[in-house]
């Protein structure tokens, strides 16, 4: 079987395919710590590309509840399971990758999810991970906690799918790295449902054939982001190309906050994906949690965020998350404003550090009223 | 000399002979061994179960798990099929009739597969040892036909289409984008404008497998290799499935000769390389998940009798025959050398 390199993991490993990378790739952050799971992502989501029939059960984009929210059921503790122990040594993965663990006869480890597991999406909603006691009261991190996780397809640089389709109908776009099904070559086998960790391959009912998020390509391509990133209120994501870290471009916001800070880590790398989406960790969390989620990665990220108010630059990149609907290719901070411009380096956003502040006098003499906030 | 070296010329003997005679083996295996029954008239092409079958000789195929190429199928739930054919001289059916305990209806739910079987040909007319070589589902410029019949279409075609409503009986949804008429809904008939269509994104790209309105349970294939199984342009086969007391009864059938050059054409003038395969859906097999024959040949009986390439069916026996004699002279031929040496040793 060819080797690979993964970034993520340190080292090479075994993929069923020669290495072959897009031009650009397709990537996201999320930031975590600002997510309230209002779902207007996944309701956005829905409405554009889900709302047909056959399409009832499926979400592109899901945000669920850590630790016991999952959607499909167990998606993640049932890969877990079987994958076994997970160790690190330093930045290296030394544990097997669902390439590595795969049966014989299969491309890659994994399960095919049951009818049943489709039903409950907000299975685990809000719930924390353990009860509080009498007297109980906060510190860094929680004591009792939860945390909410946005999920979309990673358009992973080695996908599982992809791995696994025996009819070769998934592929990996040059263009962007943005991973699809041919809709008229699959024949419904879920050979690609069964692999992904993810489980963000879905069978469509009516079509008996599966579908997967498309990354809003029609938006990436107009140099627009995503719906799940503009229609986001909390303004928690921002789409942008990724690169591996010897190409890093760092005046570009996702290199800069994955590899420039280091702040935003892959979902899930012991799997071995080298997935394109990145998580800013939840600083109020356990960090063996953390860890066994996000990898080795955690505790510098966690370090930098909280220092984020002597960074100007990281500040200025968190600040243009959600601030347009257009692809910001390069962003620079300067003069107390972020800014982000486009591939022809028109700007397309810019938002102050810091929010102006005007202080008035309580009693306006001219009208003879006081001004004050009045319940 | 050594002991060893003494007998050499007898190891190199005996080895010639092992060669020759599983090359005799392989030769016998090729024989003719699946004949096309000719029968004057009408044809039980709709029914399975049709009593016109009783008479009709009987191939049992025995299917493996495949495991040339992943994923693989560990193990056998369908052990053999046994498989008939008639023709008349302008059309042929065939019936595969396999035990399967399960009657596995729908691929609806996420993790739902249903039953299915299919017949395999070499389109171009390849001597049996060729048609090995080119191991399943064709090979470049070795063009297979495939004939897939599929219990959910089968079903779609007798009860109309199997939606989501009949999968789900406590399913509710208020609204649809462009659907027309009253919720529950109904595929096709409420979907069936290119506004609606455009949802259902299998069906608007023109993929067989998500076509609601179907009017066969059998789908006309082609490949050339693994993986590169294509739907045809040109659908033109026919068929029907019964499972009744344990067992599935498939009937497929299409005219013997057409103008379509992806298809098998079975005229008088050669024999056919067939091959079955069968996959049993509440094992979730699909796709490479199947039970697969090797390569049969096959002949068309006709009117007149049993037609074909002549050189070739008389070839065959002879051609075993005459390796089966050479190893026979070799290995009397070894025995003798070996006598003599012992002798001139003594």
């Amino acid at each position: 079987m060819p080797k690979v390199y993964n970034w993520q993991i340190g080292r090479e490993m075994d993929y069923p395919y020669e290495a072959a990378y897009p031009e650009k790739q397709f990537g996201a952050v999320f930031d975590i710590n600002k997510c309230i799971a209002c779902q207007t992502c996944t309701l956005a989501c829905k409405n554009a590309w889900t709302s047909g029939r056959g399409q009832e059960h499926m979400f592109f984009n899901n945000v669920e509840t850590k630790p016991y929210g999952s959607y499909p059921l167990g998606w993640d503790v049932r890969l877990l399971e079987q994958l076994g122990g997970q160790s690190w040594s330093g930045g290296v993965y030394t544990g097997k990758t669902v390439f590595e663990a795969a049966p014989a006869g299969r491309a890659a480890l994994g399960f095919l999810p049951e009818d049943e597991d489709w039903a409950h999406p907000n299975h685990g909603e809000d719930e924390v991970a353990g009860t509080i006691d009498t007297g109980a009261y906060f510190t860094l991190p929680h004591p009792v906690w939860m945390f909410y996780l946005q999920r979309i397809c990673n358009h992973c640089s080695y996908p599982a799918c992809l791995a696994s389709c025996p009819r070769k109908a998934i592929y990996k776009r040059e263009e962007d790295g943005i991973v699809l099904i041919d809709q008229t070559r699959c024949r419904g086998y879920r050979e690609c449902a069964r692999s992904c960790p993810f489980k963000k391959v879905l069978y469509n009912t009516v079509t008996r054939v599966s579908e997967k998020c498309i990354a809003c390509y029609p938006l990436v391509e107009q140099g627009r982001q995503t719906y799940c990133t503009l229609s986001c209120i909390g303004r928690i994501r921002i789409n942008g190309w990724v690169n591996f870290p010897d190409k890093a471009v760092l005046d570009s916001p996702v290199d800069f906050l994955v590899h420039g800070r280091k702040v935003a880590l892959p979902l899930y790398p012991q799997f071995g994906l080298n997935v394109n989406i990145y998580y800013i960790p939840p600083i109020h969390v356990p960090s063996e949690f953390l860890l066994q989620m996000f990898g080795p990665g955690v505790p510098n990220a966690i370090d930098t965020y909280k220092r984020v108010k002597d960074d100007p630059e990281l500040l200025g990149v968190l600040l243009l998350m959600g601030s347009t609907d257009k692809w910001i290719e390069k962003f620079r901070v300067k003069e107390g404003f972020a800014y982000g411009y486009d591939a022809k380096g028109d700007e397309v956003s810019r938002v102050p550090l810091k929010e102006p502040i005007y202080i008035r006098p309580d009693f306006n003499a001219a009208t003879g009223a006081f001004l004050h906030n009045t319940p | 000399m050594t002991r060893f070296s003494k007998y050499l010329p007898l190891m190199f003997v005996l080895a010639l002979a092992i060669a020759l005679s599983s090359n005799g083996l392989a030769l016998a295996q090729a024989q003719p061994q699946f004949i096309s029954a000719y029968q004057d008239g009408d044809l039980p092409v709709a029914d399975p179960l049709s009593a016109a079958w009783d008479s009709v000789p009987v191939y049992t195929a025995s299917v493996t798990p495949q495991s040339a190429i992943k994923p693989t199928l560990f193990q056998a739930t369908i052990s053999s099929i046994d498989v008939q054919s008639l023709n008349n001289g302008k059309d042929i059916v065939f019936r595969l009739v396999w035990t399967d305990e399960t009657q596995d209806l729908h691929a609806t739910k996420p993790d739902e597969f249903r039953d299915a079987a299919a017949l395999q040909f070499s389109v171009q007319d390849l001597d049996a040892e060729q048609t090995q070589k080119i191991l399943c589902m064709g090979a470049a410029g070795q063009l297979t036909n495939l004939w897939h019949w599929k219990a959910d279409w089968q079903y779609d075609v007798d009860e109309g289409f199997f939606d989501v409503v009949d999968a789900y009986p406590n399913f509710w949804l208020d609204h649809y984008p462009f659907v027309v008429g009253e919720p529950p809904f109904r595929l096709p008939t409420d979907f069936n404008s290119d506004s609606a269509k455009r949802y259902l994104i299998g069906w608007s790209a023109g993929n067989p497998l998500s076509d609601p309105a179907r009017v066969t349970p059998v789908e006309d294939l082609n490949a050339y290799g693994f993986g590169t199984v294509t739907s045809q342009a040109n659908q033109d086969l026919l068929g029907r499935g019964v499972w009744q007391d344990g067992k599935w009864y498939v009937v497929f059938s299409r005219s013997l000769t057409d103008n379509d050059a992806a298809d098998i054409q079975f005229t008088t003038d050669r024999s056919f390389s067939i091959a079955f395969a069968a996959w049993d859906g509440s094992d979730q097999q699909v796709g490479a998940r199947k039970q697969l024959s090797t390569w049969t040949t096959m002949l068309l009986e006709t009117k007149e009798g049993i037609a074909g390439p002549a050189k070739k069916i008389l070839g065959l026996p002879i051609g075993a025959a005459i390796a089966v004699g050479v190893v026979v002279v070799l290995v009397i031929l070894g025995g003798v050398l070996l006598v003599m040496r012992r002798r001139k040793a003594a």
